[in-house]
């Protein structure tokens, strides 16, 4: 249910804030059964980029439970985040939900998008 | 006047029944359903809302019914008014979001459900040789009185990853604490938490390093 109801407007927003780089992980990625809630980070090089995203996402998570994490750039390279936690890009989780969307998260994150995405189909399991 | 989260009742019958313990969610009102839970012979009546600020004032009329046991509140990560808890446990009515449901429905009591890191941290606290009382500030904010006449606010943020804007939205959200403590015990502080931390004037502290604090 969570995914059909925030896939697109998610997509939407990561075309909107093409700066801003949005992951997917928990339960949503490793396809559980029963996801309480969507685990979405959210990747920022300044301040001012995430302002607006802030605030759809606040408006978003009144319909849908999420857990947002943004983290700036150097503390996801502190925290490897993507890697450890086996995130994914949004159009990585969500491949067919919309043909317009073109996400270019921060050029940091490309090595380890790549690589979580091509262990996709495991990660899925 | 309506509310604008009348919705929700409809919600939840659509997102509960994804939990193998809730077998059957019925709308009563915009904001309340009724649950038959697995194990529970009397169906459970849960006013339902969707605030990002849940306050006395805010929450459903459906939330004062005799019958009503839980408030679910749709928003994770909410902020939840030391009032609305004190009236709430007073009334025996849990609250929470989804997860706190399910928790709730597995313990198979709504009534007196209370987070299990919350239940840690004032039974840890309540055990302190220092500690003369705790109050809730708020769902995420400690004042706890010291035997010395002292008083510590204290904000427990349960993220594993503790980042700067997890810090600043906390500060923002729940307030600025004495000390903030980091109450996931596989935390991980970034080092630009740590500087924001220190900027605000307060410090992160792990459970053993409060416990620790509180005996100066």
């Amino acid at each position: 249910m969570i995914e059909r109801i925030c896939s697109v407007p998610l997509l939407d927003l990561a075309a909107q804030f093409p700066f801003l780089g949005f992951f997917i992980f928990g339960g949503v990625v490793a396809g559980n059964d029963c996801v309480t809630d969507l685990d979405l980070l959210i990747v920022y090089r300044t301040d001012e980029q995430i302002r607006d995203a802030k605030e759809a996402l606040s408006f978003l998570s009144k319909i849908v439970p999420m857990d947002v994490t943004y983290m700036h750039v150097s503390e996801e390279c502190e925290l490897n985040f993507v890697a450890e936690q086996g995130a994914m890009s949004l159009s990585a989780v969500w491949p067919n939900k919309s043909l317009q969307v073109t996400v270019d998260p921060p050029p940091t994150f490309a090595a380890a998008k790549a690589g979580v995405a091509s262990n996709a189909a495991e990660l899925r399991r | 006047m309506p509310r604008d989260d009348g919705w929700s009742a409809e919600w939840c019958c659509e997102k509960l029944l994804s939990h193998t313990n809730i077998l059957q969610v019925d709308a009563i009102t915009g904001n309340s359903v009724r649950l038959t839970v697995k194990n529970m012979h009397e169906p459970v009546s849960v006013a339902t809302m969707s605030a990002h600020r849940v306050k006395l004032n805010t929450v459903p009329e459906e939330f004062h019914d005799d019958d009503t046991e839980f408030l679910l509140n749709v928003p994770k990560s909410a902020f939840y008014s030391g009032e609305l808890l004190e009236v709430a446990s007073d009334a025996s009515v849990g609250v929470g979001g989804v997860g706190d449901l399910y928790t709730a429905a597995g313990e198979r009591d709504f009534q007196n459900y209370i987070p299990k890191e919350v239940r840690f941290i004032l039974q840890g606290l309540r055990q302190h040789a220092a500690v003369r009382s705790i109050s809730r500030i708020n769902n995420r904010t400690y004042l706890i009185r010291k035997h010395s006449g002292h008083s510590v606010r204290v904000l427990a943020l349960n993220e594993y990853d503790l980042t700067r804007e997890a810090l600043r939205n906390g500060i923002d959200t729940f307030g600025l604490p004495d000390f903030v403590l980091a109450s996931n015990p596989n935390c991980r502080l970034s080092s630009a938490a740590r500087d924001v931390a220190r900027e605000s004037g307060t410090g992160v502290l792990a459970w053993r390093q409060l416990l620790g604090v509180l005996n100066n």
